[in-house]
């Protein structure tokens, strides 16, 4: 199945180009056949990436260490989710999976609009577009960045998957910004489209607007999904922002942001509509300022975050008073370490109590990374303890340990949940707004 | 079968499928093959020989 995928990338690839260059012919000749032949070049490559796709997965899964990304980003003690996860823990994946979602989001464009658009040419030029895109992002995963690339020997095991990403997260905060930016660059081939013919009419830009609001929303919940586990994993954003595709995915949605927020602003002063659509957007306004309010009052209280710097001995207590004035102490049980194959693990418990009542024990951690030969494979990582509620977090996180004292720092964070609670609200409040009337149910 | 014979048919069944429309497209249309193929109508006949009969008399 692995070689089954290998040489699927590479008929995903001809078919793309077949794609891109029927259509255009067929655009610039007038001639429907060749139209529909490149569409279906598309839908062969949509069929072929799917099985690039799986032969990579199952590369994964079995642990098929003769593959050069296999080996560089599983091993045989990750977990399967995380395995299946590694799959887009790097830019080859990433390029393979953005392929295979691009192809997806693009086929479904192309059938609606070579079924649906009066003018048979901007038509084919979308599709045209969409295969140019595809074939470059095919181009770049087989020549640039190959996951089927192998190593001169297999491998017995595999390094591992880098820890900071070993988060269920990971899971769904990639494959959603992937899917939003396959959305994006369907827009981007609709408005070629109308853009080369020079001919922009209300059914292509209600096109536009769902595609630009799909899209939207994929990435707005991707950055809610990365923004909190950028909160709970200090050290991940700078990961993040490193990582060319998450630049890219917040370079379109900005750009997104603004198209629809243009286009709400102009479509209120004109325009009459359904019922169903005035009931939808006053939902959707209802929605975003709850979700703007919320943020707002969130934001206004963050300047009450207390940090506290703490040095703690074993045995020893510490008190701290909250972001609302309760009194809290904490005492140390010491720190513990755990040698496991492949990472040491030191863990630092406390004991909690506000205002005199006992809290839930407390725990966090630092862990180390080492292969067989002892050598540090992964930086080391640490991970918090977070204790949240409607009113504040408390997050606490071990800088060092060692000889009987620990270095920790204790912060109370106010109405933390509130942000995301709002986040979330907003987002499906904008996308409820933005998301255009259907083709002829203006009044 | 191997998986690389397993691509290469899927490969080959996949080009036919995508080159099809372009050679559906060089078909003779329709109509003219149905020309040639059509079965005789005694009613068509009869209503040429009677177009004929009537073309003659006006001649005379």
């Amino acid at each position: 199945m692995v070689q089954l995928g290998e040489f699927s990338l590479w008929i995903a690839l001809l078919m793309a180009a077949w794609c891109a260059t029927l259509t255009m012919q067929g655009a610039v000749m007038r001639r429907a056949a060749l139209t529909a032949s490149g569409a279906r070049g598309l839908y062969a490559a949509l069929f072929f990436l799917l099985l690039a796709s799986l032969g990579l997965a199952i590369a994964f899964v079995t642990d098929d260490f003769s593959l050069r990304y296999v080996a560089l980003h599983s091993g045989k003690n990750v977990e399967l989710l995380y395995k299946l996860c590694a799959f887009w823990s790097d830019t080859a994946g990433e390029l393979l999976l953005a392929s295979f979602l691009v192809a997806l989001m693009g086929s479904v464009t192309s059938r609606v609009v070579l079924r649906a658009d009066t003018d048979r040419r901007r038509a084919a030029w979308t599709v045209a577009v969409i295969g140019l895109i595809l074939a470059g992002l095919i181009a770049g995963t087989a020549f640039g960045a190959n996951p089927f690339m192998h190593l001169p020997r297999a491998q017995g095991d595999g390094r591992g998957l880098d820890p900071m990403l070993r988060n269920t997260a990971m899971f769904a905060q990639i494959p959603l910004m992937l899917l939003g930016a396959a959305g994006a660059a369907a827009a981007c081939a609709l408005a070629a489209g109308g853009a080369i013919r020079q001919s922009f009419d209300g059914a292509l830009f209600l096109r536009l607007r769902s595609a630009a609001t799909e899209s939207w929303g994929f990435l707005s919940a991707s950055g809610l999904i990365a923004a909190h586990w950028a909160y709970v994993s200090p050290g991940l954003r700078a990961i993040l922002l490193k990582n060319p595709a998450v630049v890219a995915s917040m370079a379109a949605w900005t750009i997104l942001s603004l198209f629809l927020v243009g286009v709400e602003l102009a479509h209120t002063m004109r325009a009459p509509q359904s019922e169903a659509d005035v009931m939808r957007r006053r939902a959707g306004r209802v929605l975003a300022g709850v979700g703007v309010a919320l943020c707002v009052a969130a934001a206004a209280v963050h300047s009450r975050t207390k940090n506290y710097d703490v040095q703690l001995g074993d045995g020893e207590q510490y008190s701290a008073t909250d972001a609302w004035g309760h009194d809290w102490s904490f005492t140390s049980q010491g720190a513990s370490r755990l040698e496991r194959p492949g990472d040491d693990v030191i863990s630092l418990g406390l004991i909690a109590s506000r205002d005199g009542v006992r809290q839930p024990f407390i725990s966090t951690e630092s862990r180390q990374y080492y292969t067989g030969g002892g050598l540090d494979v992964f930086p080391a990582q640490t991970v918090p303890a977070v204790r949240s509620s409607v009113s504040q977090d408390l997050l606490i996180i071990l800088s060092d340990a060692g000889e009987g004292r620990a270095v920790l720092r204790i912060s109370f964070i106010p109405l933390v949940e509130l942000d995301w609670a709002g986040g979330v609200l907003l987002a499906l409040g904008a996308v409820l707004l933005f998301w255009p009337p259907k083709i002829g149910s203006v009044a | 079968m191997t998986a690389l014979a397993v691509g290469a048919l899927l490969a080959v069944a996949a080009m036919v499928w995508v080159i099809a429309p372009v050679f559906a497209s060089m078909d003779p249309p329709r109509d003219a093959a149905d020309l040639e193929t059509r079965a005789p109508s005694a009613a068509a006949d009869d209503a040429a020989e009677a177009a004929i009969r009537k073309w003659r008399r006006t001649e005379k």
